[in-house]
Order: C-alpha cells, then structure tokens, then sequence
C-alpha cells in the first residue's frame, strides 16, 4: 500500500468522524455548559464554643474555605443580626490570647481556631496532619491521617477517594509559620471537597489546649 | 506480523472506543465529573489552553467521534493502517496535552476515559504519559504492518 493509501483513509476517518462530530455539536450544543457550577454552599451550623479558663475563645466566627469563598458556615450566633457583628466587638473586649492561641477575628480566610476545631472534632469532623512522617509519628491528633504534598504527586490518596466529599475536613501543620496545611487544604479543596478547613494554630495550640492526642504510625 | 498485530488492534481501538463512549454518551454526576460532553468540556477548560469557546465546544464533540469511529475500524480492519494513523495522530497531540499540563503545574483530572481510570490515578501524572507513549508505539506497529489479518476487507 502506498503513503497516499494510508493518508487518503486517515483523512477520510476524521472527515467522517469530524462531520458527525459538528452534527452532535449542533443538536447537544444547548446542553453543555463551560463553567463547572460552583458547588452548592454547606449549611454548617458550628456549636458555640466555650469560653477557656485562659480566655482563648471567643465567639466562633464564620470560617469558609480559601479556595471555595462560598462555603457559608453559620454560627448560632449569626443568627442574630446584632449577635452577628459581635465577634470583633467581643474580641475586642476579651482578656489577651494564651500565647499559642490566635485570636478569630486575626485569621486568614478559611482558618479556625483550636476551640472551632475541637467543635468540629466533636461533629466527627476528618483531620488530616500535613507534616512529615517523622514528626507525625511523634504526636498527632488522636485519629488524624498524614497526607503532606508528596502524598498528592500521583493522585489522590487512597483514604481521599474514599472519603464523601461532603466530609468535613480539618487539616494541620505546626502552626505559626507553616504553611504546608494551606497548600494541602487547597488539594483537597480541588479534589471537591467543600469543607475544607485549616487549623491556624496547628498541633502545638491542639496539644497545648489538651485536646486527644496520639503518637505512633497512625494512617496515611 | 498481520496476526501478531490483531490483539494490538483489538485492544486499541477497544480502548478508543470505551474512552470516546465515556466521553460522548456516558452521563457523569456533579460538578467534579469529567464523563459525557459536559464532562469533557469541563476537563479541555481545565487543562487551561486559552481556547474560544467555540474551539472548546467542537474538540467536545469531534475529538470522540474520531476515536470511536478510528477505533471501530481498527477492530474490524477497514481501512486499519489509516485508522492506526488517526489514532497515532491523537495520541501525539493527547501526550503533547498532558506534558504541557506537568509543566504548568496543574492539577487537573486527565478525563482520558471519562471518570474512569483503569490504569492510571485520575490525576494527570506520568502514568498516563507512559500510558500513551504504549499505546502510540501499538498505534505506529499497526501503521507499519502492511498486511493484516482477520479484516473485513483488504483496504
């Protein structure tokens, strides 16, 4: 068989393939729309949190997710319009933080603080530690799975597939200056989970509040 | 070399074709799906290439009609070697796709099958550059058989 013998059918198979192609475009061209909807916003009611002996908490203030603004996650006290400008009127009042704890109204957008996690351990909320193995091991938060950057290189992982994407997912570094539980959170948030949530203090303001912690292999 | 090449042929154009039928008819749920021509779409908008939508819309549609249309063929030998040819064609564009996709950086799902994955994670990764890279070598064996066997006919 010559080139041309090739070329010719080739040419024809993606004319045939090309012209029904356009056909199917004209007649499903109303049913497909280019810009994936934005997912649906949660209505996650947090609990109110309690005030610490050391004067941490304050009222809990609306967290929703750095990558996904539209998470609308309500407190009981927002629904209050009063109660709702309250949190930086409150913050202004309370006593000073415990050294390790950030005050709400200082947070990033889409961090909480120790006391909303711990609500939201209480709500049976997923943790996801995002250090190292090593320090992991060391000491996590009692339940937590590991999955740092690397673990997303080829995928998601296993545990992450698995997981309803309704889920709501807490994830944690070292606090302070890390921002590996940023860069994590942000996966997840495009793997589709909607509820993704980063604990601004980290495991030292976790341990140091006398949350559940626990040391060894845990699960990745 | 004609009956070495009829597994090479069925499992290719089986694989275009199961990937252009998740592409094309295969209805995908919520808005992560990359199955059906909703699916699709979304998945060549993720891969960022800066194309007019109407550029988009015709690559929805095209793209699996080619594959199902080159893939039926190679499984029943009309025209095989062209078939192999569009489907080597495909596959160079599909790997120049997803190296430019590890470049950049993006974290996006491949949407090669639809939702599915059989070999790969979902994520775009060197699995499925290694993934086409086999099948483009099964695509060029085909194209440089000049005789094949158990074909509908000899054209």
């Amino acid at each position: 068989m010559q080139p041309a013998g090739v070329i010719i059918p080739a040419v024809l198979i993606v004319a045939i393939g090309g012209g029904i192609g356009l056909a199917d475009l004209a007649m499903r061209k109303d049913k497909v729309k280019l810009d994936r909807p934005e997912p649906p916003p949660l209505d996650l009611v947090l609990p109110p949190v309690k005030p610490t002996p050391a004067g941490e908490a304050t009222n809990p203030q609306p967290a929703s997710t750095q990558a996904s603004p539209d998470v609308d996650v309500k407190t009981e006290a927002t629904s209050d319009p009063a109660a709702a400008a309250a949190p930086i009127a409150e913050s202004a009042r309370t006593p000073p933080a415990a050294p390790t704890a950030t005050p709400p109204a200082a947070l990033p957008k889409g961090h909480i603080t120790v006391p909303q996690a711990a609500a939201l351990y209480d709500q049976q909320a997923f943790f996801v530690d995002s250090r190292r193995k090593d320090v992991y091991v060391a000491g996590h938060v009692a339940g937590a799975f590991r999955a740092d950057m690397v673990s997303f290189k080829a995928g998601d992982p296993m545990w992450v597939r698995g997981l309803p994407k309704e889920m709501i997912l807490v994830v944690y570094c070292d606090g302070g200056d890390c921002d590996e539980s940023e860069h994590v959170a942000q996966l997840l948030n495009a793997s589709g989970f909607n509820a993704v949530y980063v604990m601004h203090d980290g495991f030292p303001g976790w341990k140091d509040a006398g949350h559940p912690v626990e040391t060894g292999e845990g699960q990745e | 070399m004609g009956w070495v090449c009829v597994p090479l042929r069925l499992i290719l154009g089986g694989l275009f074709a199961f990937a252009a039928f998740n592409k094309l008819i295969a209805k995908g749920e919520g808005p992560a799906t990359s199955s059906g021509p909703q699916g699709f779409a979304w998945t060549i908008k993720a891969f960022k290439l800066d194309l007019p939508d109407w550029a988009v819309l015709t690559s929805t549609f095209t793209t699996p009609w080619i594959e199902i249309i080159a893939g039926a063929m190679l499984i029943l030998g009309i025209w095989t070697r062209g078939a192999a040819l569009v489907i080597g064609g495909l596959l160079v564009v599909f790997i120049a796709l997803l190296l430019s996709v590890l470049y950049r950086g993006l974290n996006v799902d491949c949407g090669c099958f639809g939702d599915m994955s059989p070999f790969c994670p979902a994520k775009v990764g060197w699995c499925h550059i290694i993934q086409n890279v086999g099948m483009l070598a099964a695509a060029i064996a085909i194209m440089a058989t000049r005789r094949h066997a158990l074909t509908v006919c000899k054209c």
